[in-house]
């Protein structure tokens, strides 16, 4: 097993810089997902590592061992595109089998492992189709089931998901786990989609602007973001902006336009700072405006602005004053427009970051 | 060639090149309706690749379609009909509908070889001409091809600077007149003595061919992602054999689109092969302007004329069968 570290690594591209000093180790065996949005330099670090592009600065190392002179076909690395890329002439046998003939290996040997790994990737049978014969899903599988043949050091996927439909991506990205569980390949996975990230990976890297501003496991990154950047990307997209007034104990207390929060953690900044503090929509409870008696703290009064039914939950625009909240609430009960509701955060919902120009950093 | 374009323009097309054509045959310009012959065979070929890509699939033609369909057919095959009676006449003087004396009756009392005997006799020079034609234009399109392939690689992946200066001189052969490049060409290949050799030949025969090839290989480039050839790259295949087994097979249509121009360029080039090969070296286009360049319409010039047009149509016959449209389309979509 290979472990791949990545060591400053800067690629420029004449006067843009697509990565600006990118480290980053993946355990051997292990799967990391790079996340981040569109043109953040995700690409351009997979394509530096399978040495497609040659880096600016910096070293990748496999086993503690520079790849940088090797050129690419010498790197013993598999990777899987967006688009599956499959040869369009010749059959899936041949399409499967290139890495092993490029390797030089007896024919025979070449047809038993082509069938042996066709059936792992649950294509046995399809040898003799053409890539056009094929649907989405199965040629991903081919494409999946060319790169493992070969048993890289390292596989690098490029949002292999990003071209299936939705049903279709969900078994795919169980089928990836469990295969790469199985096959125990070191595997770097570039995606923009969180929720495919906290699924599938061991370890989470997000990037931002060609910089990688978190790393860590699924759950740090979802629970405990550094940044409010990063944690809108996460998906807590609301944004309470306040001030500081009161530190404890493990707990803490926000002034805001609206009213008092309590905040179940104790931030380092000082009291008196500006600061922002951010809630996943599915983490905000809602009730009826005449059950308003039984709720004790950190509620207020709001006003349904807007309620989109998505099959199984229902995603609620509320507002109160300056506040303006996104609320994803899973239980049976419909409010309508217009309706009064009690809005209840959750003190051990609610992270806190500071102000810091557009970027808040917390911790 | 935009997906749909009226067929109308054609159809005035054809119809101009039809009244040429009769006018030429009756004042007996044989070498102009030869050259005109040709000329109506291409504009068959698209009108036929046209209309395919019109229709999608089998259905009823519109009366205007079914005539359009049949005047193409008149026009491309019409002139070769009194070609082919000449070829076989011996005496076919104005204003005779048919020749008055036929070839086979005149074989037995003429004392030279007559028609079609002339033709196939070596003193006619045609068997030697077809094969020094056929080889060159088989060595021309290979050249061509490997020469081209680099070029045009690098014009459709590459940004770097002077790159429209380059494309604007790959497109310079076919501006400047033939005769202008040959003269000159011609001094400079006596002086090191390449006049009247078959590498001199090849030489001036790549100067109009490149170009087109280049063009066509270029939009094939530019249709082919790079992601193939380096998928084919990191699953281990060096660059010699992923040009091998990947960015070849995948080309092949384009190479064949090209490589069949190449090859009707080259052995229809009648100027720079007359001026270098010097007399010397025959090609079919050459000698047959030797046997009807007194524009008469003779047996022996007929006959020979036929002959002419016969590689390229095996060629296209053979290469239809493995170009899909799109490549023509592709390859002249400018
Ligand atoms: N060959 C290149 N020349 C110039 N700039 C480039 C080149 N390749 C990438 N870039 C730039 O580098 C930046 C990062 O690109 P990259 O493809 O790595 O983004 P990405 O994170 O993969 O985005 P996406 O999610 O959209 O695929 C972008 O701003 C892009 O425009
Ligand atoms: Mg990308």
């Amino acid at each position: 097993m290979t472990e791949l570290e990545i060591d400053s690594l800067v690629k420029r591209f004449d006067d843009v810089i697509a990565v600006g000093g990118v480290s980053l180790t993946v355990k051997a065996g292990s799967l990391v997902a790079l996340l981040g949005p569109s043109g953040c330099g995700k690409t351009t670090t997979l394509r530096m590592i399978a040495g497609l592009e040659q880096p600016t600065a910096g070293d990748i190392r496999f086993n503690g061992e520079s790849v940088l002179p090797l050129q690419p076909e010498k790197r013993n690395i598999g990777m899987v595109f967006q688009r599956y890329v499959l040869f369009p002439h010749m059959n899936v046998a041949g399409n499967v089998g290139f890495g092993l003939r490029m390797r030089r290996l007896p024919k025979a040997e070449i047809a038993e492992r082509v069938r042996e790994v066709l059936e792992i990737v649950q294509l046995d049978g399809f040898e003799r189709r053409f890539p056009s014969q094929l649907s989405g899903g199965q040629q991903q599988r081919v494409a999946i089931a060319r790169t493992v043949i070969t048993n890289p050091r390292v596989m690098l996927m490029d949002e292999p998901l990003s071209n299936l439909d939705a049903k279709l991506r969900e078994e795919m990205r169980a089928f990836i786990t469990d295969l790469q569980k199985r096959l125990q390949i070191t595997t770097l996975f570039v995606t923009h989609d969180q929720v495919e990230a906290i699924e599938l990976a061991d370890q989470i890297g997000v990037m931002f602007d060609g910089n990688l501003v978190q790393f860590g496991t699924p759950e740090e990154i979802f629970n405990r973001p550094r940044t409010s950047r990063i944690a809108d990307f996460m998906g807590a997209t609301n944004l309470i902006v306040g001030t500081l007034e009161r530190k404890g104990d493990g707990e803490s207390v926000l002034t805001t336009s609206v009213q008092k929060l309590r905040v179940g953690h104790a931030p380092p900044h000082p009291v008196g700072s500006e600061v922002v503090a951010t809630v996943r929509p599915e983490h905000i409870d809602l009730f009826p405006a005449a059950a308003g008696g039984d709720c004790a703290e950190n509620c207020f009064s709001a006003a349904i602005e807007e309620a989109v039914y998505y099959g199984g939950t229902v995603s609620y625009q509320v507002r109160s004053g300056d506040f303006s909240l996104q609320i994803k609430d899973r239980s049976t009960r419909r409010f309508a427009r217009g309706e009064g509701v009690i809005v209840r955060l959750n003190p051990e919902n609610l992270w806190v970051f500071p102000e810091v120009g557009g970027e808040r950093e917390a911790v | 060639m935009s997906r749909r374009r009226h067929p109308l323009p054609w159809a005035i097309g054809s119809l101009a090149l039809f009244v040429l054509l009769a006018a030429s045959l009756l004042t007996g310009r044989l070498a102009l309706a030869a050259a005109l012959a040709g000329l109506g065979g291409v504009v068959a070929i698209l009108a036929v690749t046209l209309f395919r890509r019109h229709q999608g699939g089998p259905q009823r033609l519109s009366p205007f379609q079914r005539f359009y369909l049949w005047f193409v057919g008149i026009a491309v095959l019409g002139p070769f009909i009194p070609l082919v009676i000449a070829s076989f006449a011996f005496r076919w003087n104005w204003p005779d509908l048919l020749p008055s004396v036929w070839w086979w009756t005149a074989r037995t009392t003429a004392r030279t070889p007559r028609g079609w005997d002339y033709v196939f006799s070596p003193i006619s020079r045609v068997l030697e001409s077809t094969a020094n034609t056929v080889i060159i234009a088989l060595i021309v399109t290979l050249v061509c091809i490997v020469v081209s392939l680099p070029a045009a690689r690098v014009i459709a992946r590459e940004n770097f600077r002077g790159k429209s200066l380059i494309e604007f001189f790959l497109l310079t052969p076919l501006i400047v007149p033939e005769i202008a490049v040959g003269l000159g060409i011609l001094i400079t290949f006596i002086q090191i003595g390449l006049a009247g050799s078959y590498l001199g030949i090849v030489i001036v025969h790549l100067i109009p061919t490149i170009p087109y090839m280049v063009r066509v290989l270029t939009s094939v480039f530019q249709g082919l992602s790079r992601d193939y050839e380096e998928q084919a790259q990191v699953l281990g295949a060096g660059p010699l054999r992923t040009l091998w087994h990947v960015t070849l097979p995948m080309i092949l249509p384009g190479i064949l689109a090209g490589g069949l121009f190449a090859f009707l360029v080259s052995s229809n080039i009648f100027l720079l092969t007359f001026f270098i090969g010097r007399g010397r070296i025959e090609t079919l286009p050459t000698l047959l302007f030797s046997e009807v360049s007194g524009g008469r319409l003779d047996p022996e010039g007929a006959g020979i004329a036929l002959i002419v047009t016969i590689p390229g149509i095996i060629l296209l016959i053979m290469t239809e069968r493995f170009i899909k449209e799109e490549v023509f389309a592709k390859g002249f979509g400018g």
